[in-house]
């Protein structure tokens, strides 16, 4: 069927498919064309009288009896029921996750003991045997890993000379007794 | 807010009951869109149920910001019948169902005249109606029945607005070819 034109105009008029200036210039030619008028006319009845004609054929059509939501319901329970575990299991994993990420972050957010740490500066000049009653002040370390520290550098550093033989020579104060003045 | 949406909402938190209603609700509309697009009852009846289950299942997805809850349904309605049909075009049709798949014919000697022709012509639109591809029966059946603008067309058919409106056009060009060649 051969449709023409001004058909195919008049249809997407009908159906509102036309652009606004499209639908501006064909009713300018409406105003002037009372044949095209009276095919539009023609034209809405067919339409609606389709249009009509499906709505009245679906408004007969009724669901069955047995097109109940008891029906679907089992199904509903059954699916929904899984659907709830599996949301809890998502859940419970998700907090789990963040359970170990915030274990970690808290973990290493603890600052760890620096073994590396530089002791305070200490004397290490070879000590002579008169100092070692007073050795270097420890008092700049509070800490029990510093205290620590330092005992360790102290033992290494000031050990006392390995040859004895190498002793400087202790001068042997032998107190002189004046006997002139008890005038014997 | 619709009787509709407020049966959504309160699904949507879990109330049970409005499940049942929210069903009852829509249930005679999504058959008859089903009864549209197969035109056959028992496939309307499973479609049907099964794309109630689905939404019933899933309101969780469905956004009323987005779209109109009849809009979603009509979607997931329209997605259940094209895998029908798909499906459908492997199964051999009996020979059973190939000799009713005319109508019934109306005992017309009960019927007054003007109630007769508008039976006869609702017919022959629906067989019309029968004659349409798929894709322009889909368009037509949501235009003419469900009344969607294009703009729920496209997303419901998920296509361009403008595809949705020359799929209208086009189908009703068709059906008035059609009967006009049954001198309707």
């Amino acid at each position: 069927m051969e449709i023409s034109l001004d058909t195919d105009q008049i249809i997407a008029y009908l159906h509102h498919t036309m652009s606004q200036s499209e639908r501006t210039a064909f009713e300018a030619r409406l105003r002037d064309d009372v044949a095209l008028r009276g095919r539009l006319s023609d034209e809405r009845a067919m339409m609606r009288k389709i249009s009509g004609g499906i709505s009245a054929e679906l408004r007969q059509q009724t669901p069955p009896t047995q097109m109940t939501f008891a029906a679907i319901a089992p199904k509903l329970n059954k699916r929904r029921a899984s659907t709830r575990w599996r949301e809890n299991f998502a859940t419970s994993f998700v907090a789990l996750v963040a359970l170990v990420i915030i274990s970690f972050a808290v973990f290493y957010s603890i600052p760890e003991p620096d073994n590396n740490e530089v002791a305070p500066a200490i004397n290490t000049t070879q000590l002579a045997p008169d100092d070692w009653a007073s050795p270097p002040s420890l008092s700049a370390t509070p800490t029990i890993q510093t205290i620590l520290t330092q005992t360790v550098t102290l033992t290494t550093t000031h050990t006392a000379p390995q040859e004895f033989d190498d002793l400087p020579t202790i001068p042997t104060r032998v107190p002189t007794v004046d006997l002139s003045d008890t005038g014997e | 807010m619709t009787d509709i949406d407020q049966l959504v909402a309160r699904w949507q938190t879990g109330e049970q009951a409005a499940a049942e209603h929210l069903y009852n609700h829509v249930r005679g509309r999504t058959f008859r869109l089903s009864m549209g697009l197969l035109g056959n009852v028992e496939d309307a009846e499973e479609v049907t149920q099964d794309a109630l289950t689905y939404a019933l299942l899933n309101i969780g997805r469905f956004d009323a910001n987005r779209a109109q809850f009849t809009t979603w349904l009509h979607t997931i309605t329209v997605s259940r019948c094209r895998d029908k049909r798909r499906r459908k075009r492997f199964l051999l049709e009996s020979i059973t169902e190939w000799l009713q798949s005319g109508r019934d014919i109306v005992d017309t000697d009960l019927l007054p005249e003007q109630a007769l022709d508008q039976l006869m012509s609702q017919a022959q639109i629906w067989q019309a109606v029968e004659t349409l591809s798929p894709t322009l029966r889909e368009a037509i059946v949501l235009r003419y029945w469900a009344q969607h603008s294009f703009k729920e067309m496209a997303e419901i058919l998920s296509c361009p607005i403008g595809t949705a409106q020359s799929r209208v056009r086009l189908g009703y060009k068709k059906l008035r070819a059609v009967l006009s060649e049954t001198n309707y």
